[in-house]
């Protein structure tokens, strides 16, 4: 074979530049940096600069209320882990998050999962909020091997056998379950036990799945369901259905609403002035959010509603995470922002346990599964956001720990109420409004 | 108990007062009647404004429902802001909408009349995701909604609970209807807009500026929404997604009426709102768009032209 001259040119500069870099290297090892200790795992499989995390929330469309407010407590998150000292059990690896819209369908939804993945190849994806949306991408993310840790409630999405899926929040039944065992145990305080109670729900899967743990916890205290409706949540008119409610008595209401209904049952409620001794909401959607108090004013006053974040948990973790969100966002965060503000600390620990565990190769994705399902936390700053002080997870994904906070308005600012050992105000029972 | 809970409670738990046993609570019966019409009459103002986009223009306007969500806006804008209150605020949002209506008829419609009427569809489509998204930008996705209203409470005649911001947002409703009425009967634009909406080159003819007329009938027709947004807003809150319920209802009633009879408009308004109202009651909320659309489907097949329609 001949060489040429621009051969010969090209074959001695490839030979330079190899050598040159051999000599390069280990000079650079030896450079003390930050970022140079956790670049290779103990066998000297190479690390990133950073590990990757997904944002995949619906930043458009109806639910971008959600995925908004979702974004910037994962966003907190990150810089709280990072200023922390990142993943220390791989070298103090920061996190980077990546964010994609993941629309309003299940379409968009698995689209979203699908470019995300591609584009930025993350080791876990957090999201989708909405249930639907969350079984669509988490098709992808399953074929895929990446973790997807869920802060979408209803009850099915980890009753599908995904085995990358996990969900620290409580589920959508055990919101249900909480309204009403809050309202028996607070009657039964207050001295007017209660024994009948409607049923409301819009009929997503999600407002199901909360009914199906009313009904449930309603039957295990003996209560009478002497109502039960299911609604489309873009109902225009209620009021055939309040009237319905005040000919049926019950002591409480417990509601599974959206926002838009949930505001225009309240004003229902109260034009009519037919009022049962309590009206408590669960499922987190309406009734005490900011905007909804916005929306009600004084009609807000004594709704409850049930959340799986509680913003006034009494830990130094919780405080800076509060005080940094308000400072962002201008209001205490709302159930999608410390959700997945404690996710991205629940998936921090299972990193750092999948550092420890599996030093050669820890960012696998059937390492990380093995390190999440092995986590067992009882305290830290995950757990200092948490409702509850336990986080561990079954096979099926779910935190078997897990428990609702339940929020009152009283004059105006949601407090929390329940359970007493969590709340920072007393639970206003009965309604002072009420008229049966 | 099956995946929506249901069973669970089967044994305590009565669906409907008004099917119990077999028996009808009229009690609960005419309190759904009413319930119903006085939201029907807030339908037939809505639809007024279609009837005379279409009526006139024969333009299929599919963003007449995001006139109203936007209608909505404007008042709980006053509503905030200004401290009006919401059943007050198409004082101010008439003339805007009014004037919306024209800038949107001289950019937009005016220059589809002559194309193919899928040229015609694409426009208003475009134009009713325009202004959704619009929306979204100025109010984001969350529901928004007034407080208070001077027309809240309720007052009882027996056993019936009248709900005021719904009966004075009823009368205000059928007030314009016949307003619009006199307009279209008694004063000069009003003929110029029936004339040109029965015989556009008769009309010419005698001296109709037809371009000013249909700028008119696209402006009234918006205005409109702005006294039905405004009364809506005393009692409901609005979303930026809402503007399609009230769209695709408000074309409904219009089919149920068919062209020329706002009488007739006023009785198929109440008609769709009892319809709505009897099947939550009777039957299941979720079946209240069925019903609706199947009198839509009814009307179609028997009676193309509408039960009051003159064409």
């Amino acid at each position: 074979m001949k060489v040429t001259g621009i051969g010969k040119f090209v074959l001695l500069a490839t030979v330079l530049l190899l050598v040159l870099t051999s000599c390069a290297t280990p000079q650079q090892t030896q450079t003390p940096t930050q970022t140079a200790s956790p670049s290779a795992t103990p066998t000297g499989k190479k690390l990133p600069d950073k590990i990757v995390v997904g944002c995949l929330e619906p930043l458009t469309g109806a639910h971008a209320i959600f995925g908004t407010e979702a974004k910037v407590g994962m966003e907190i998150a990150v810089k709280h882990i990072n200023a922390a000292g990142g993943i220390q059990s791989l070298g103090g690896i920061p996190l980077e998050l990546v964010s994609e819209d993941a629309g309003e369908t299940a379409d968009s939804a698995k689209l979203g999962a699908e470019s995300i993945i591609s584009k930025h190849h993350p080791v876990a994806i957090l999201g989708l909020y909405i249930s639907r949306m969350t079984v669509a991408a988490s098709e992808v993310t399953e074929r895929e091997k990446v973790i997807l840790v869920a802060d979408a409630l209803v009850d099915s999405v980890t009753e599908m056998g995904r085995q990358y899926l996990f969900r620290p929040a409580p589920k959508a039944s055990q919101h249900g379950a909480t309204a009403v065992e809050f309202i028996v145990q607070t009657a039964s305080k207050a001295g007017q036990p209660v024994q009948k109670v409607a049923i409301l729900n819009e009929d997503s899967s999600f407002g199901r799945s909360n009914a199906v743990g009313a009904v449930q916890a309603a039957l295990d205290n003996h209560l009478t369901v002497v109502y039960q409706k299911e609604y489309p949540y873009d109902i225009a008119d209620v009021s055939s259905i309040v009237s319905e409610i005040s000919q049926a008595k019950p002591d409480f209401v417990v509601h599974c609403p959206y926002f838009m209904d949930a505001i225009l049952f309240a004003k229902t409620f109260r034009e009519f002035n037919q009022i049962p001794k309590f009206i408590a909401g669960m499922g987190a959607c309406g009734y005490t959010d900011p905007e909804s108090i916005k929306a009600l004013g004084d009609t807000a006053n004594y709704y409850t509603n049930t959340y799986s974040y509680n913003p006034a948990k009494n830990t130094a973790q919780n405080k800076k995470f509060v005080e940094d969100f308000k400072a962002q966002v201008g209001h205490i965060p709302t159930e999608a922002a410390g959700m997945n503000y404690y996710a991205m600390w629940v998936l921090k620990e299972a990193l750092e346990l999948s550092g420890k565990l599996f030093p050669d190769d820890p960012l696998n994705p059937d390492n990380l599964r093995q390190a999440f399902l092995k986590l067992d936390l009882t305290s830290g700053p995950a757990v200092d956001t948490y409702p509850t002080n336990h986080i561990a997870f079954t096979p099926t994904g779910d935190n078997p720990y897990a428990r609702a906070v339940v929020m009152q308005v009283q004059n105006g600012e949601p407090k929390v109420v329940w359970p007493s050992d969590a709340a920072e105000a007393e639970p206003i029972f009965p309604r002072p409004d009420a008229t049966y | 108990m099956d995946s929506r809970g249901r069973v669970a409670c089967k044994g305590n738990a009565p669906e409907s007062k008004y099917k119990d046993r077999g028996k009808v609570d009229m009690d609960a019966v005419i309190q759904l009647l009413i319930n119903g019409a006085l939201m029907g009459c807030i339908y037939a103002l809505i639809t007024l404004g279609l009837s005379l986009i279409f009526g006139v223009m024969n333009v299929v306007n599919f963003a007449h429902g995001d006139l109203v969500m936007i209608s909505m806006y404007m008042a709980f804008w006053m509503g905030s802001y200004i401290g009006l209150d919401a059943s007050l605020t198409p004082i101010i949002t008439f003339p805007m909408l009014f004037l919306l209506g024209i800038g949107i008829y001289y950019a937009l419609i005016d220059r589809t009349l002559r194309q193919k009427y899928v040229t015609q569809v694409a426009v208003t489509v475009g134009l009713m995701t325009f202004l959704r998204a619009v929306a979204q930008l100025a109010w984001k996705a969350q529901p928004r909604s007034l407080p208070y209203s001077l027309i809240s409470g309720n007052f009882q005649i027996g056993p019936l609970t009248i709900m005021t911001s719904r009966l004075i947002s009823a009368v205000i409703s059928i007030l314009v209807i016949i307003m619009v009425a006199v307009f279209l009967n008694r004063t000069w634009p009003g003929r110029a807009i029936r004339a040109v909406s029965d015989d556009l080159d008769a009309s010419s003819l005698v001296g109709v500026n037809q371009k000013a007329t249909y700028a008119l009938a696209f402006g009234l027709g918006s205005a409109l929404t702005a006294i039905a947004g405004g009364m809506l807003m005393t009692f409901q809150q609005v979303d930026p997604t809402m503007g399609i319920r009230f769209g695709l209802l408000s074309w409904c009633i219009l089919a149920l009426t068919g062209l020329g009879s706002i009488s007739g408009l006023l009785i198929s308004g109440i008609i769709v709102g009892i319809a709505e109202a009897m099947a939550m009651g009777f039957w299941d909320p979720r079946a209240r768009l069925l019903v609706v659309y199947l009198i839509f489907i009814l009307v179609l097949w028997l009676r193309p032209r509408g039960i009051f329609g003159r064409k």
